[in-house]
Order: structure tokens, then C-alpha cells, then sequence
């Protein structure tokens, strides 16, 4: 049982992201699908021209690649989730904790505001998550504490400035046209994803989460403690440099796709582990499939639940707010 | 012959508190020692330079005549184990999951644990009786449990050099001597303990050499017959004790207040 549950979850990802290609406010039959993917992998034929014109533009122009990218975005914080759940020793921490989110809506709002170009304003967006988290290290650096409780607070410091340097650009916005756009980037939104932005994160994104995924045995021996890793022979300056990295790249990627999807990081690994357990040899990769099927899902609610669409990260936030309140009393584990 | 452990003119200050001044010592191979010493007087530290895992900031530290710091991490872990105090810890890993973390310096980057490491994780936990506790979570066994299973860990990494601090801490009295004849069964099949302890009476147990310290000093070095005396216990926690010999028992340490 145990070998089938990463093959389970990845056939469950697949069938969550089938379903969802047929699903929309124009219902693409199963048939339809079939034809279609017939159609375009190995030219058969069965199609009228009208309805090949019709399905290729609502599968691959509109649906396929927000869906890619519901998947991607769902995975990457997942993964960066779990992966400082254990390098932070405390299950209940999320992607966010060294400032990455803060950093890169600030980018993205900065953009915004200065550029008419969406290549800058995703530039800014990376740039800025990477500054934040910059800014989180280097202030324990800067005093020479190499602990984890200085690393959060440094998370924390950092987090709250690149909020208040965007509350800054907020203010200075234009209130007819910026602000809106800003605003309802950061409710984080998959409405815009493009094939080329999901062209543009899908390597990094992909690299970023194998190099997590390969130091899963590392994260294992670091989550019992600095020294204990240590004195198992692992270089635990390389494997946090590399986490780290890693999950910062990723994290930054989701804004850049889809702006702030809060509480995904933080609640899917917590299921994730009541699922497969803490090894991270196995729960990271099931993290990635469960997190991109849940977002993908989310997505598909968020797209269908009402006429009009509503942001996907607020339906995130509705669901994972009262589901860390259920599992708060876990806080007991990890610091005290 | 070199000395396992060598440690020389040992210095080490956390800010402007100096924890460690001019501590020299040598370790054979084979050798129990237990380290005696109030709270903050360096015990702890020193065990972590003996490790590495913290660089003394004057004086030198060689293991088999090579200076700690040149030998990779990983090779040392083959060498020497480190045992921590017990913790509780947040994650739930199975006691065969931590006891397999044991394996880690056998294996490069991409290499996946085998059926050998296994095999090893699997005899360590016989060894300790703890074998039926290997699927049970990390988390919800008991301390004196949570302790056998980081000496199974110990023991899977092969290492012949067991450091310990404060082993029996926080464990109930049947632990406490459960845990130390445990330690006296393996280090009488020939690998080294050094350790550090709170209670003279364990040291008396078990070690065939302690070494006092005071302030970050060593004041006494040898047999536990001559280190642990109503004079040393006296100087180092400023209480009164007699040293009794028990008729075919060993000695223990009664406080004078008590007797």
C-alpha cells in the first residue's frame, strides 16, 4: 500500500485536472475531451473545423493553462511549505515566514505602478521576494546568531516592512486604474494566467521543487535539531542555503502567476503528513500532488461556485483559516 | 600509541563569558569517563568541541593525531556518535525512521537507504530490546524509550565513540539504571563513552575515569576511587557528603544532612 500512494496521488492529480478541463461555464463533455486529444496528439479525425476552432480555444488557450498553473502554484507551496515546516522544526509555520510573499507583492505592486510591462512587473515581483528574504538572513547574520528562532524573527522584521513599503505604494497608486489592479492581485486571482507565464515558471518551478524533493533525507535529520544533523555528518549550512533558495524561488514564482494564495503552504503538508507521515522522503512528493490537486480544485470553485468569478485566494483563505483553528492544539509540538 | 581524543589548551567564550580556559585532556580508546561539574561549568561545551559542532577559539583538538577540523563531517560520524539529552520533538517519525537517520554519513547525495542499513537499523533496536517500538512514532514513547532508540541511532552509525550529555536526564529512576548497566554492557564490549552527568553516584556506576570541572577548569582528572571525594564534592556544589563504601556494592555519595 505504502509503495502505491505517490502513484494513487499522482493518478488522483490527473483525474482532478481532466475533470476540471471539462468543467467551465461552457461544459466540454468527456467525448469532446477524447476527441479533442485524439485530434491533437495523433490527428484523427471526428471533429468539425467549428468545433475544433471552439474546444482549442477554450481547452488550450484558457483552460489548460490555468489549470497547469493552479497545479503548479498549489504544488510550489505545498512543497515550500513542508520543506520549512521541517528545516524550522515546527509544523505549523508557512512559506511566508522569511518575508517571500511580502517581498514579492510589493514587487509586483512596485511594477505595477512604474512599468507598463508585464515582463517587469514579474521581474519585480521575483526580485523583490529574494530582497525579502535577503533582508530576513541578513539581519541574522548581521548579528551573528545562526539560530532558527532568529531566522523567524528576522522572517517577521522583514515581512512587516515589505507590508509597509507596499501599504507606501498602495497610497501613491493612481486610485482610477492602479490601486484596483493591485488590490485584486494581491486577493490572488488565476484569471489572467497565460500559456506564456506558465511557459515562463514551469522550469524554475519544476527545478525549485526537485531540489527540495532531493534533500528530503537532509530535512529529515535537520528537523531533529542543528546539532544532532551536524553530528550526523550533514553540511547543514549548504542544505538550508539550498532550501531555502529553493522554496524562495518558488514561492515568488506563485505570486508571479497568480498573486497572494494564502494558507495552502501551511494547511496541505498538515494533511499531507496525516496522510503519509513526516518523512519527508515521501511526504514531500505527495505534498506536491496533493497541493496542486487541492489548488486546481479551489480553482474550479472559485470559477464555478457563483455567475461571477471570485478570487482564488480568498476561497484558500475561507478554507484555511478555520482549518488551522482545528488544528492548533498541534501547536503544542515544534517550539515552546 | 596516539591518543583517541586529544584535547589541548581548549578555550572557548560565549561573548564575553569565558566558558572554557586552558582545558587539556586525553582520551584512550575503550575508556568510560564521565564528566562531574555544577551547572554552567563548561561540560556541555566541551562535549560539542569534542564534536565539532563548535570551534574552540584557542587550542587545538585532535582526533587519532588528526586535527578535528580537517576531517569531512562525514567521515567523523563514522567515527564518533553523538547522543543528546532527551527531547521531545515535532515531528512523528517511527523509531526505525530515527534510527535509520544513523545510516546518513553511508550514503552520498542520491543514494537511498538499503536493505544492509536496514538490516543494521533493525539489530541496533534488538540490541537495545526496543525492536517492537520500531513502528511506533518518535513522539509517543516514553523518554527512557525515546533515549534507547538515539543509542539504536548511535549504534547504527558504527561509530566506536559514544558522546553523551547527560544520558539519564529527565528519566525515571528505572530508566536511570536501566540506561547506565546498558552503557556499561557496550562499553565492556570495547567502545568509548565520554560523557556528562549530574550525579556522582552514576559516575561511581559506571566510569572508569572522571574528570571534575569547575568554572571551566578541569580540577580533577583519574579513577572515580580518587576524583570523587567528600572534599572535590565539596568544592564543586558546596555540599557536605560522606562517600560510603557499601560491602560488595561499589560506593555511593550520602549527603551528611541526609545520614
Amino acid at each position: 500500500m505504502k509503495r502505491l500512494t505517490l502513484p494513487l496521488l499522482g493518478l488522483l492529480l490527473g483525474l482532478v485536472m481532466l475533470a476540471s478541463l471539462s468543467l467551465g461555464k461552457y461544459r466540454v463533455p468527456v467525448a469532446d475531451l477524447l476527441g479533442f486529444a485524439g485530434w491533437q496528439l495523433f490527428d484523427l479525425p471526428g471533429l468539425s473545423a467549428e468545433k475544433k476552432a471552439l474546444l482549442e480555444n477554450i481547452l488550450l488557450h484558457i483552460r489548460l493553462p490555468r489549470i497547469l498553473a493552479a497545479a503548479m502554484i498549489g504544488a510550489s507551496l505545498s512543497v515550500s511549505g513542508a520543506a520549512f515546516q521541517a528545516l524550522f522544526i515546527n509544523p505549523l509555520v508557512s512559506p511566508d515566514l522569511l518575508g517571500v510573499l511580502a517581498g514579492a507583492s510589493f514587487g509586483a505592486a512596485l511594477g505595477m505602478v512604474l512599468s507598463k510591462s508585464w515582463a517587469m512587473v514579474q521581474f519585480s515581483t521575483l526580485l523583490f521576494g529574494f530582497a525579502a528574504v535577503g533582508v530576513a538572513v541578513g539581519i541574522t547574520k548581521a548579528y551573528r546568531i545562526n539560530s532558527v528562532i532568529m531566522l523567524v524573527l528576522g522572517g517577521i522584521i522583514s515581512g512587516s516592512f515589505f507590508t509597509a513599503l507596499l501599504s507606501i505604494v498602495k497610497y501613491a497608486a493612481d486610485p482610477t486604474n492602479q490601486l484596483p489592479a493591485i488590490v485584486y492581485w494581491l486577493m490572488g486571482s488565476l484569471s489572467s494566467v497565460d500559456g506564456h507565464t506558465v511557459l515562463i515558471m514551469s522550469l524554475p518551478a519544476a527545478a525549485g521543487i526537485a531540489a527540495i524533493i532531493l534533500h528530503a533525507r537532509q530535512l529529515n535529520v535537520l528537523s531533529m535539531g542543528e546539532e544532532e544533523a551536524k553530528s550526523l555528518g550533514i553540511n547543514v549550512g549548504r542544505v538550508r542555503l539550498v532550501v531555502i533558495f529553493s522554496a524562495t524561488l518558488i514561492s515568488a514564482l506563485t505570486v508571479m502567476a497568480g498573486g497572494m494564495i494564502g494558507w495552502v503552504g501551511l494547511i496541505i503538508p498538515h494533511i499531507c503528513r496525516m496522510i503519509v507521515g513526516p518523512n519527508n522522503q515521501v511526504l514531500l512528493p505527495a505534498a506536491a500532488l496533493i497541493g496542486a490537486a487541492y489548488l486546481v480544485l479551489v480553482d474550479d470553485v472559485s470559477r464555478l461556485l457563483f455567475s461571477y468569478e471570485i478570487p482564488t485566494g480568498i476561497v484558500t483563505s475561507l478554507i484555511g483559516i478555520p482549518f488551522f483553528a482545528l488544528v492548533l492544539k498541534n501547536a503544542q509540538r515544534g517550539w515552546r | 600509541m596516539t591518543d583517541l581524543l586529544q584535547v589541548t589548551r581548549a578555550g572557548f567564550a560565549y561573548r564575553s563569558r569565558q566558558v572554557l580556559s586552558e582545558v587539556s585532556l586525553a582520551f584512550k580508546r575503550g575508556e568510560v569517563v564521565s564528566f562531574l561539574g555544577p551547572n554552567g561549568s563548561g561540560k556541555t561545551t566541551l562535549l560539542k568541541i569534542m564534536l565539532g559542532i563548535l570551534q574552540p577559539q584557542t587550542g587545538t583538538v585532535l582526533f587519532e593525531g588528526r586535527p578535528l577540523k580537517t576531517i569531512p563531517r562525514r567521515d567523523f560520524a563514522r567515527l564518533v556518535a553523538y547522543v543528546p539529552q532527551v527531547h521531545r520533538e515535532a515531528f512523528a517519525y517511527t523509531v526505525e525512521e530515527v534510527v535509520l537517520m544513523g545510516r546518513m554519513p553511508y550514503h552520498s547525495f542520491f543514494s537511498a537507504y538499503s536493505r544492509k542499513d536496514r538490516d543494521i537499523a533493525a539489530a541496533a533496536l534488538e540490541r537495545l530490546d526496543i525492536f517492537h517500538l520500531r513502528e511506533r512514532p518518535y513522539t509517543e514513547i516514553s523518554g527512557g524509550e525515546r533515549q534507547l532508540a538515539l543509542i539504536a541511532r548511535a549504534l547504527a552509525q558504527g561509530a566506536g565513540v559514544f558522546i553523551m550529555d547527560e544520558p539519564v536526564n529527565g528519566l525515571d529512576y528505572g530508566n536511570q539504571m536501566r540506561l547506565l548497566s546498558g552503557i556499561k554492557v557496550l562499553a565492556d564490549e570495547g567502545l568509548t563513552f565520554i560523557m556528562t552527568t549530574h550525579f556522582p553516584d552514576h559516575a561511581l556506576m559506571t566510569a572508569d575515569r572522571v574528570i571534575l570541572l569547575k568554572a571551566g577548569s578541569v580540577i580533577a582528572d583519574g579513577p572515580p576511587a580518587q576524583t570523587i571525594t567528600r572534599e572535590a564534592i565539596f568544592e564543586l556544589y558546596r555540599i557536605e557528603v560522606n562517600v560510603v563504601s557499601m560491602n560488595g556494592s561499589g560506593r555511593v555519595c550520602i549527603p551528611v544532612w541526609a545520614s
